[in-house]
């Protein structure tokens, strides 16, 4: 789709802007995004605060006490954020699009751009639009000249936790050593091995991995550092209260103060 | 007069009142205790007496708008689809021979999951360039202008949500009237005939006051109904977009489960047990005024 408008790969949100626009000017959807289930929205808006914080540890800053969310770096990110909405970047009716919903519209091509976890390249690759190699992967770009490329949004996949109580600690434990060893072979075997956390000295290309995949894997290789989503560090009622809020930008517009005022006054009334 | 002894009463009305009681009463009763206590539902709870229900009424603003909307959805199924409920009954029962048919089409809806509802509308209320029926219509009729995005503006979607749940339930309703013209004898109306009153005027005076008992059960059922309506918003929207279609039930879920607020969301419940108790004390009181006039 990229190639249709004439649109070329953006390295700064300012030209993200400028592509959106210059896609909706040819009436496509720039980006899908299925915000009825809101993380989707929050995740975004989380990468665009990464940049404008200089990095991160935001939200651990505000939990430690030492930053407020009417922090400069907060607000710009709203701006930032809302800058695209206004843009015209989203599908009509984001909000009703539930995130299956909202991932379809890229797959089946209604879509040129998609922001979202590298959990979801199995299901793109085997796609209308991945089996005609049609999709291309890109860092999220630095956002006001901040930011570094190179830090991403994190989204650990499984945790595992054994009761010290339990009457077959050893056993469980047994089988939790099995389970991590012969993971990374299965997943490899069948495909599913982008965003493995254990390192595999296999070679990905030879055993077919299709070049969406190459591309995302190099991506990992050059990861620095990232920060984890809102609603994994904040407790779920101000977790709660920033997802309506941002849910909120994609159907109406807000001062980013306003929004900031909100966003602390939820911290605080939730505050343990 | 046959007469009974109290332990064959008791075997027959025990079990069933037990179970009632097992099952409803004393869930609601745990309620209103988890009510009052702060827990997110499965972390230690802390009893706060009646702070929570203090929150409710004086510092939350999320909560009133709800209620609105909730009072909203049940006054549009009270004013607008059991009137159009009755006209139809009215109309199938004159003028239809094989009714058979026509009464189970339009009870259709009221079988359809919730989720395939959802569904099925959101194909009709999506934007045009994805498909959307009512906005491809408009502009193909050039009302382009009329278009809207009906699901996510906030000041819209309740009521596109609205005409679902009355669309949904309507056949219910007509099937309730319908049995219930079906029972009033024909001599009535033969005669009413001889006394020149023939068509809608025979319903002024004699449906219309003889119904008036079936129609309370609709109301009742459509207005309590209508009061913890929760799946087809869920379904829909979530609730959203922040909130705008949030009604009690729906904002008692997203308190409870998402925000982890069990105890606050134990006492919204309870509050909408104390409303849908007090509508129907008002309903049984205006509809006994009613009968008294009328019979």
């Amino acid at each position: 789709m990229f190639e249709e408008a004439g649109a070329k790969v953006p390295t700064t949100f300012e030209e993200l802007v400028d592509t959106v626009k210059l896609l909706k000017s040819k009436k496509m959807t720039p980006i899908a995004i299925g915000e009825k289930d809101s993380w989707t929205g929050s995740f975004l808006f989380m990468n665009v605060l990464l940049r404008t914080n200089g990095g991160p540890g935001f939200l651990q800053d505000v939990l430690d006490g030492k930053k407020t969310f009417e922090d400069p770096a907060f607000t710009e990110a709203v701006d930032a954020f809302q800058n695209l909405v206004q843009a015209g970047a989203f599908q009509e009716g984001a909000t009703s699009f539930d995130y299956n919903a909202g991932e379809n519209l890229f797959k089946t091509g209604k879509a040129a751009m998609y922001f979202m976890g590298s959990w979801a390249t199995g299901g793109i690759e085997t796609s209308t639009v991945g089996e005609n190699g049609e999709v291309g992967v890109f860092k999220f770009p630095t956002v006001g000249g901040k930011g570094n490329p190179d830090e991403f949004m994190l989204a650990p996949g499984s945790a595992f936790a054994v009761s010290k109580n339990s009457k077959h600690l050893e056993e469980t434990l047994d089988f939790l050593n099995y389970f991590m060893l012969n993971y990374p072979k299965e997943a490899f075997a069948v495909k599913g091995a982008v965003g493995v956390a254990q390192n595999i000295e296999e070679d990905f290309k030879a055993a077919g991995y299709s070049d969406m995949a190459m591309e995302v894997l190099g991506m990992f290789k050059d990861v620095k550092g990232g920060d984890l989503a809102f609603d994994n560090t904040m407790n779920p009622g101000t977790a709660q209260v920033h997802l309506s809020s941002i849910q909120n930008l994609f159907v109406a517009q807000k001062d980013s103060a306003e929004v900031a005022k909100d966003h602390q006054k939820g911290y605080e009334e939730n505050k343990e | 007069m046959l007469r009974v002894s109290w332990w064959t009463i008791a075997a027959f009305v025990l079990p069933c009142l037990l179970l009632y009681v097992c099952l409803v009463f004393a869930p609601i009763l745990v309620s209103v205790y988890n009510g009052m206590l702060d827990w997110n539902g499965i972390g230690e709870a802390k009893f706060v007496g009646l702070a929570n229900f203090q929150k409710m009424f004086t510092n939350d603003s999320l909560l009133w708008p709800a209620v609105g909307r909730t009072f909203l959805l049940a006054g549009f199924s009270m004013l607008i689809q059991l009137p159009i409920a009755l006209f139809v009954a009215i109309l199938i029962s004159r003028f239809v021979r094989r009714t058979g048919f026509l009464v189970s089409s339009y009870f259709l809806p009221v079988i359809l999951s919730v989720a395939v509802i959802g569904q099925l509308w959101k194909t009709i209320y999506n934007p045009a360039p994805m498909g959307g029926m009512i906005n491809q219509i408009l502009i193909k009729l050039g009302l382009d202008s009329w278009t809207h995005s009906w699901l996510t503006e906030p000041k819209l979607a309740i009521y596109a949500i609205i005409v679902v749940a009355l669309w949904q339930y309507l056949g219910y309703h007509i099937l309730i009237q319908f049995t219930g013209i079906q029972n009033i004898p024909s001599d009535i109306y033969e005669a009413a005939k001889i006394d020149g009153a023939s068509g809608f005027k025979a319903d002024r005076y004699i449906t219309l006051p003889l119904i008036v008992p079936i129609f309370k059960i609709s109301v009742v059922l459509s207005f309590i109904g209508s009061l913890q309506s929760f799946d087809l918003i869920m379904v829909m929207t979530g609730g959203g977009p922040a909130n705008a279609t949030n009604v009690l039930a729906s904002y008692m879920y997203n308190m409870s489960f998402l925000s982890m607020k069990y105890g606050y969301g134990s006492a919204i419940a309870s509050f909408l047990v104390v409303v849908c108790l007090a509508a129907t004390v008002v309903i049984n009181l205006l509809f006994n005024r009613l009968d008294k006039r009328f019979s």
